[in-house]
């Protein structure tokens, strides 16, 4: 694999960039000794590795948000005071406010980058880039995400490129206008998104999902908040393999 | 869950969270699709079932949901939360989800429904309402009945049943499928007085229609209004 160069994302003087890192390898680093807080993984007796995200247990719908700009004010579905919804409005001046203190974060810092894909359609995944401090985060979207193969990792041109910065807060937040010290925030013109003050995994994937959500039903594509099975013949499966889904 | 110093877990345990999450690759799962197709994708689905746990007792265990009905219901995303009896608190929580996932929108919720049912109408596709909730006896609709529903629904059995309509939500429902319990597929029957069904029926309708006022901001969604419940 080519070596990676993350000064085009403004990420300078990284000590050391593991780039698409092994399930070996990860629990490693997730298990070395030394690491603080809700770095550090503990193994249980059922030989999964547990962490901990602090006070975000779930995802912090009211520090979402969207830049509203010439290609999402027409096109995305605002919250407004009457029919509130999550997806707030950030200027484009906040938005390089909140990605400067991400990458900022991730400068010279010994950094993790998986690539992957979201989609199972070649013509319409998204590939994505996650750039992150922490190794079970990149365990994480490794498990999440489609793996590309070695071709594919060797080719890969990003369509989406997540910062994840679990370690920085918005301290000046107030002068920002924005809701708290958290902050996750999306661009839908540069294709980023940017994680500040949560360790919640699932910022990550859930964030993909709504970008899913932003650019395929304009494509003419369906998305859903849904699952779907079939056996070998394209026929459903019998009631009992589909009991969990249907919550009983 | 919480995981004590020797690792070991306790799955009750809800000091951190209700919400504990565990991940793992999709190659774990022993009959997941990417073993069996080189894609990880399957062919255009025959049947979307919406799943509706009602606590209100209201809706039929299941209805034949007509294209407009559909983007109705996928829009309103309703289902019922039974709030936690140890907290002594009986009155079931209405939860209404734009699409089944309001949270993960971005776009006008009118969007998603109508590309849904652009692609269900190429390839010829049903919608159904399936209630795993309660009726009218107080208890929730049996396991064995909502087999028999989702196998009438995947055997075609529901096609060929003859069917009523269900006032005030305006829905068909079979009145007759086999291995489901004839007596509730009118959720009417399962009341004592049919009368009980119409108050929480017009109640529940209610809540429908003041929730679907968000969507009526743009023609689309003020054109689906006349696919949901109605009074008067």
């Amino acid at each position: 694999m080519a070596v990676l160069k993350l000064e085009q994302y403004g990420i300078t003087g990284a000590t050391e960039i593991i780039h698409n890192p092994s399930y070996e390898f990860l629990f490693e680093e997730e298990m070395k000794s030394g690491l603080e807080g809700y770095e550090k993984g503990q193994l249980t007796e059922l030989d999964a590795v547990n962490v901990m995200t602090g006070v975000y247990t779930g995802r912090s719908p009211k520090d979402k948000y969207i830049v509203m700009d010439e290609n999402s004010k027409d096109t995305v579905w605002w919250t407004t005071p009457e029919y509130p919804n999550d997806n707030h409005v950030m200027s484009e001046e906040v938005w390089a406010r909140v990605k400067a203190l991400a990458v900022k974060q991730l400068c010279g810092k010994r950094l993790f980058v998986v690539d992957a894909f979201c989609g199972a359609n070649k013509d319409t995944r998204m590939a994505v880039r996650f750039i992150m401090e922490v190794a079970w985060q990149a365990h994480f979207v490794k498990n999440m995400f489609i793996a590309p193969t070695k071709e594919e990792q060797e080719d890969f041109k990003p369509d989406f490129v997540v910062y994840a910065a679990s370690k920085a807060k918005v301290e000046n937040y107030k002068e920002l206008g924005i809701n708290s010290e958290t902050c996750v925030a999306f661009n839908i013109t540069s294709h980023e998104q940017v994680i500040l003050n949560t360790w919640y995994g699932g910022e990550m994937k859930k964030g993909m999902f709504s970008m899913m959500n932003y650019y395929l039903p304009l494509k003419g594509i369906a998305s859903m908040h849904c699952s779907a099975n079939t056996d070998l013949k394209g026929q459903p499966l019998p009631y009992r393999r589909r009991r969990a889904r249907l919550g009983r | 869950m919480a995981v004590d110093a020797a690792g070991k877990v306790d799955f009750h345990d809800k000091s951190v969270t209700e919400n504990t999450r565990a991940s793992y690759p999709i190659s774990h799962i022993e009959h997941n699709v990417k073993k069996i197709r080189a894609t990880s994708s399957g062919p255009a689905a025959k049947n979307v079932i919406f799943l509706s746990a009602d606590a209100f007792g209201v809706l039929p265990p299941v209805s034949i949901l007509t294209p407009e009905q559909t983007k109705y219901y996928f829009l309103s995303g309703f289902t019922a939360k039974l709030a936690g009896t140890e907290r002594g608190i009986t009155e079931p929580t209405p939860t209404f989800s734009a699409c089944f996932g309001q949270a993960f929108l971005e776009l006008h919720p009118t969007k998603y429904a109508d590309e849904l049912v652009k692609k269900m109408e190429k390839s010829g596709a049903k919608a159904f309402l399936v209630n795993t909730g309660w009726n009218g006896t107080g208890k929730r609709i049996s396991i064995k009945d909502t087999r028999g529903i989702i196998d009438a629904i995947l055997n075609g059995d529901v096609n060929k049943a003859p069917t009523k309509k269900i006032p005030i939500f305006n829905l068909e429902v079979p009145t007759a499928l086999p291995g489901v319990d004839t007596n509730i597929l009118d959720p009417r029957n399962t009341y004592v007085k049919a009368a009980e069904w119409d108050a929480k029926a017009k109640n529940l309708a209610e809540r429908f229609i003041k929730n679907f006022k968000k969507y009526e901001g743009n023609a689309e969604g003020k054109k689906l209004v006349a696919a949901g419940p109605k009074l008067d």
